[in-house]
């Protein structure tokens, strides 16, 4: 990309924000590329990275609370609140920033409320807990807004949570339907089984063959129940309250785990 | 680089390479005087020194040279009184610093 590509693009991008912040952006690239000359045209273009990125830089500069957000360094802006590795040697030249800032503020009462640029790094989500708590100033857009949000999300919410019980439900009754099933297949299995043995044994005075063929099969209906009884034991004795703590125990991780990702 | 310049170091750094003209310099050469000490993109410095303008840490003004303008830094007293605390602060942790990690 040629110079003035790179800066009729940065300008388009930097349309939004303020008229001197932009041509004082724009001066200050141009200014830089004609210092730089045309032989390292390329090669700073290249430092300078896509002008998407010179933009957002310069907008989250913009912003004015970077000492709130993120800040810039020599790899350019890092935002603290997403990095994982936060070094606590940084933070004493960032004390030493808030004195400097306080002891600035004496000299020049022009902006008292860039006084505690320190503080305000603590009290990031200051502003998310004064809107919860109701105690930031002029808050009654921020309650009809919290309205509107909830009588538009309301019955999604009602619905999805609806469709889940549903479901619960379901299952449960399903379980349950099985249980009953197995249950009345095993009692018949043995009492069918006992039944057939008993009338076996009668019969083996009168017609031996029939009454051994009886008895075997009211040996196998009654072995066919004991393996019901155990099939259905394993299944809701043990693998039913193992796979329902497995869930429980997923569910309190999940829920243990979300302030850590909020913050 | 291994370690990190944080965004109160990396203000006493430009502080400290303005300070140092008297007349004032200007974006390019402020880059390339704190390229020579530490690792930094071409674009690094302009919300930096956007920002000590608007903290009246810097001034500017604009000179033309060569039939264009250029925007020349001069350090302002309440950026001077910034940069002394900041040499101070730096002196003792560097100091600290390196007596810990000195080898024996």
């Amino acid at each position: 990309m040629r110079k003035d590509d790179f800066l009729k693009e940065l300008e388009y991008l930097l349309q939004d924000i303020p008229d001197d912040e932009k041509k004082d952006a724009i001066a200050y690239y141009r200014d830089y590329l004609e210092e730089a000359g045309p032989e390292r045209e390329e090669e700073v273009l290249a430092g300078f990275g896509s002008p998407e990125k010179i933009a957002s830089e310069i907008r989250m500069n913009l912003t004015g609370n970077v000492n709130q957000r993120g800040e810039f360094t020599d790899q350019g802006y890092t935002d603290r609140r997403f990095d994982r590795t936060f070094h606590p040697a940084v933070s004493v030249p960032q004390g030493a920033r808030t004195q400097g800032a306080a002891g600035k503020g004496e000299a020049s009462h022009s902006d008292g409320g860039r006084t505690d640029h320190g503080k305000r790094e603590d009290k990031r989500f200051r502003g998310i807990k004064e809107f919860f708590s109701g105690r930031a100033e002029d808050v009654w857009w921020k309650y009809l807004l919290a309205g509107v949000a909830v009588i538009v999300i309301a019955p999604v919410l009602f619905s999805i949570l609806l469709g889940i019980m549903g479901s619960l439900v379901g299952v449960f009754s399903l379980l349950v339907g099985c249980l009953i099933l197995l249950a009345v297949l095993t009692l018949t299995a043995f009492v069918g089984g006992a039944a057939l043995l008993a009338n076996g044994f009668l019969h083996l005075f009168t017609g031996f063959w029939s009454g051994v063929m009886m008895v075997g099969m009211g040996m196998i209906a009654i072995g066919c129940g004991f393996l019901l009884f155990f099939c259905s034991y394993m299944f809701y004795g043990r693998f039913l309250p193992w796979a329902f703590r497995g869930i429980w125990r997923v569910c309190r991780k999940a829920v243990a785990s979300l302030p850590g990702q909020v913050r | 680089m291994v370690f990190n310049t944080g965004s109160a170091l990396l203000d006493a750094i430009v502080l400290a390479v303005v300070s140092k003209e008297a007349q004032g310099t200007y974006g390019y050469k402020i880059t390339q005087d704190v390229r020579s000490a530490i690792e930094i993109s071409e674009s690094t410095l302009y919300p930096v020194l956007r920002r000590l303008q608007k903290d009246d840490c810097l001034e500017v003004y604009d000179q033309a040279i060569d039939g264009r303008n250029r925007r020349y830094y001069k350090i302002t007293e309440s950026g001077r009184a910034q940069l002394r605390l900041y040499r101070g602060e730096w002196n003792n942790y560097s100091r600290k610093i390196s007596e810990i990690i000195r080898e024996e």
